[in-house]
């Protein structure tokens, strides 16, 4: 294949490449989304990922001028369309890997010519980036075009620091001098900011760790009340952020009699649930999961609730009345 | 009192009026049709109803006193039977008992309330009547050039300015109960405008003229009760002493020179404890000793004997009793570090000026 056929054919085959790379894209996202549903893809990927073609030259240069023993280089180049993963965590990373590794759309490898460039590219010396090459398991249908069975397309996973890390020492920006003092410098300076990123990636996953002990109360917590709301009220509650605040607020509450408390009362007082339901579609604060800890606060501690209470008292009024009292 | 889950199934509205100048009744306007109030209009009653009834120093229990058709009670018997069109019109009947209890001139007329529902778990019926004195106010109103504009309203009634209005609650607590009226009915009486001193004048035409109803004949023993169990928790607080003392001051202050015509739970908690977290406590500690959670007519008969003296008994047999009234007045007590004498540190001793000369020792 010289460069005219490869450069024909490649444009014939750029839109397959690009779909299945859009394929790929969705497929991870959606598994992600379906096994760990309290990811927000949003906040996940911090930097959006699209997939990229491989530009025309670079395309050229890679099969033909850079030495590579390529048999077949339109096959043997694997990185035609790429992705990339971006997000903060190295225990993040993970959780893309088993969601790639997991699927049955495709056949995974680790990126062969990654591993080979590394060592031409001695001054990411220390990169720890995922690199995959996924191939399509079957002939699969997408966006209206069919992407052939062996179809490759790579993914790159980083941490937002690696990927720092990975701009700064890339190829275009720093172009090296081998030997040269300054060269050993700059390299010195580059692997000492490599051991920090690692150090601090530590630290990140420790206060992460940390955060989650110290609201482990309030994530049970959570999950009772979502639980009890489906099982009295009859309807799935809604968690958002103001979830987080009433619960935080009331931290002192919750623990191991919480729940039993929360069900004694809602089996004492079948009304709760009846009025809740009444209010369910007209009333924000009643779809929330919060709303019955409202009540199981303003029962028990109803002075306290009165001045801690986080939100407006509009949206805790209602539950005072429900109960007889006032909000003083 | 808690209105736990209040639900009102009927209301009608009628119009009572001042009376005419030579004092004759003019004939209240009846409502003719029961309200149709869509969810958040029923929520906004239901919060001035209960709001008023947890009121913490103007909901009192009641006795029933007048039980004979035409009363209150037999009102509120027949009313909660009612069917839609029997209620609207046996409800008239309580506008007249109003018209007629309101017999002088500086009554004003309102709106009055009718309405039976339900609270409570198990849920038990009740009938209600709100008298509502109608003011004014201001609401805004789009122009049809844009931008906003002022409207004047002079028919505002049963806004959350509570002084303008007093409810009469019958709760139906025991449907079993046996014997003729009032066995088995409870009554409830809200009037922010009641004080110690007009409780015998100006507000009787309401709960006695209209509702049928006096202070209950146990208040001297329910204030006495108040005055122990109140002494028992700040005796039980973990606080120190000169704080103890603030405190002890404090109850006698407020059953003796307060104005308000009621003891309650709530009201001495918000006046004396700063935190919720106390005044949650003792509130826990009086309903577990069976103090009822509505205010208590102020009867100082049985507690006079108890206000009179503070005592203090020091560890070392030291009494100190002066008159209790005004006690921080006439002498002040300081806690402070004694001398030491061991590993422990100081002992705590206490500093009393007594802001007086000695008149006499034996």
């Amino acid at each position: 294949m010289n460069e005219a056929e490869f450069l024909a054919k490649w444009q014939s085959e750029e839109a397959i490449y690009r779909a299945w790379g859009s394929f790929v894209q969705e497929e991870i996202e959606r598994t992600l989304q379906s096994t760990s549903p309290s990811v927000d893809l949003q906040s996940f990927l911090k930097i959006p990922p699209q997939p990229r073609l491989k530009a025309v030259d670079s395309l050229i240069g890679k099969a033909f001028h850079r030495g590579k023993p390529y048999q077949d280089p339109y096959a043997d180049i694997e990185d035609k369309v790429g992705l990339r993963f971006i997000v903060l965590l190295t225990a993040d990373i993970l959780k893309l890997k088993d969601v790639i590794e997991a699927s049955d759309r495709w056949s995974w490898s680790l990126d062969k010519d990654f591993e080979a460039d590394r060592d031409s590219r001695p001054m990411e010396f220390a990169y720890q980036s995922k690199h995959y090459v996924l191939k399509a398991a079957s002939d699969t249908q997408t966006a209206g075009l069919v992407v052939p069975k062996g179809t490759p397309c790579e993914i790159q996973l980083r941490t937002l620091l690696q990927h720092a890390h990975s701009e700064l020492t890339h190829d275009n920006i720093y172009k090296r001098d081998p030997g040269t003092e300054i060269t050993k410098k700059i390299e010195r300076t580059v692997a000492k900011s490599m051991a920090l990123i690692e150090a601090v990636d530590d630290f990140f996953a420790q206060v992460l760790d940390e955060l989650e002990k110290s609201s482990e109360a309030e994530r049970n917590a959570l999950t009772d009340l979502s639980q009890l709301y489906v099982q009295h009220v009859g309807r799935t509650a809604h968690v958002d952020k103001s979830n987080a605040i009433v619960l935080h607020a009331f931290r002192d509450q919750l623990g191991n009699t919480f729940r039993p408390r929360l069900e004694a009362l809602l089996a004492g007082k079948p009304f709760i649930a009846e009025r809740i339901r009444d209010r369910f579609e007209s009333q924000y604060t009643f779809r929330q999961a919060w709303i019955l800890l409202a009540y199981l606060v303003v029962s028990e501690i109803p002075n306290v609730t009165a001045e801690r209470w986080p939100l407006t008292v509009q949206e805790i009024e209602p539950v005072f009345t429900d109960m007889g009292k006032t909000i003083t | 009192m808690e209105l736990v889950n209040l639900q009102l199934s009927r209301v009608v509205i009628h119009e009572v009026f001042q009376r005419a100048d030579d004092k004759t009744k003019i004939p209240p306007v009846y409502g003719d049709s029961v309200e149709n109030l869509d969810l958040e209009a029923m929520d906004a009653l239901r919060n001035r109803v209960v709001a008023a009834m947890s009121s913490p120093a103007r909901c009192i229990q009641m006795t029933i006193e007048k039980t004979q058709a035409g009363s209150m009670c037999s009102f509120a018997a027949a009313l909660v039977d009612a069917d839609e069109a029997l209620y609207i019109q046996q409800s008239r009947g309580v506008a007249d008992l109003l018209a007629d209890a309101q017999k002088f001139r500086n009554l004003p007329g309102g709106i009055l309330v009718v309405f039976v529902g339900t609270a409570g778990v198990p849920a038990r019926r009740l009938m209600g009547v709100i008298k509502a004195e109608v003011h004014n106010g201001f609401t805004r109103e789009q122009q049809q050039q844009g931008g906003l504009a002022l409207k004047f309203l002079k028919n505002l009634l049963l806004t959350a300015q509570t002084k303008l209005y007093k409810i009469g609650l019958f709760v139906e607590s025991d449907p079993a109960a046996a014997g003729g009226l009032p066995a088995g009915w409870d009554a409830y009486i809200y009037d922010e405008t009641l004080t110690l001193a007009n409780r015998y004048g100006a507000a009787q035409y309401f709960y006695e003229g209209f509702l049928g109803c006096q202070f209950p004949q146990s208040s001297a023993r329910q204030t006495k009760q108040f005055h122990d169990l109140t002494k028992s928790f700040i005796r039980s607080m973990n606080i120190p002493e000169e704080e103890r003392a603030v405190l002890h001051n404090a109850l006698v202050t407020y059953l003796k020179a307060d104005q308000t015509p009621t003891v309650s739970v709530a009201d001495f908690g918000q006046s004396y404890f700063a935190e919720g977290e106390i005044r949650d406590a003792y509130g826990t500690h009086m309903t577990a000793a069976d103090f009822p959670n509505t205010a208590v007519n102020k009867d100082l008969a049985d507690v006079n004997a108890s206000l009179r003296l503070r005592k203090l008994t020091f560890r070392n047999q030291i009494k100190v009793t002066g008159p209790a009234e005004g006690f921080e007045d006439l002498m002040k007590i300081d806690i402070i570090d004694g001398v030491p004498h061991g590993p422990n540190g100081p002992p705590r001793w206490t500093m009393l000026t007594v802001k007086a000369d000695i008149a006499n020792q034996e």
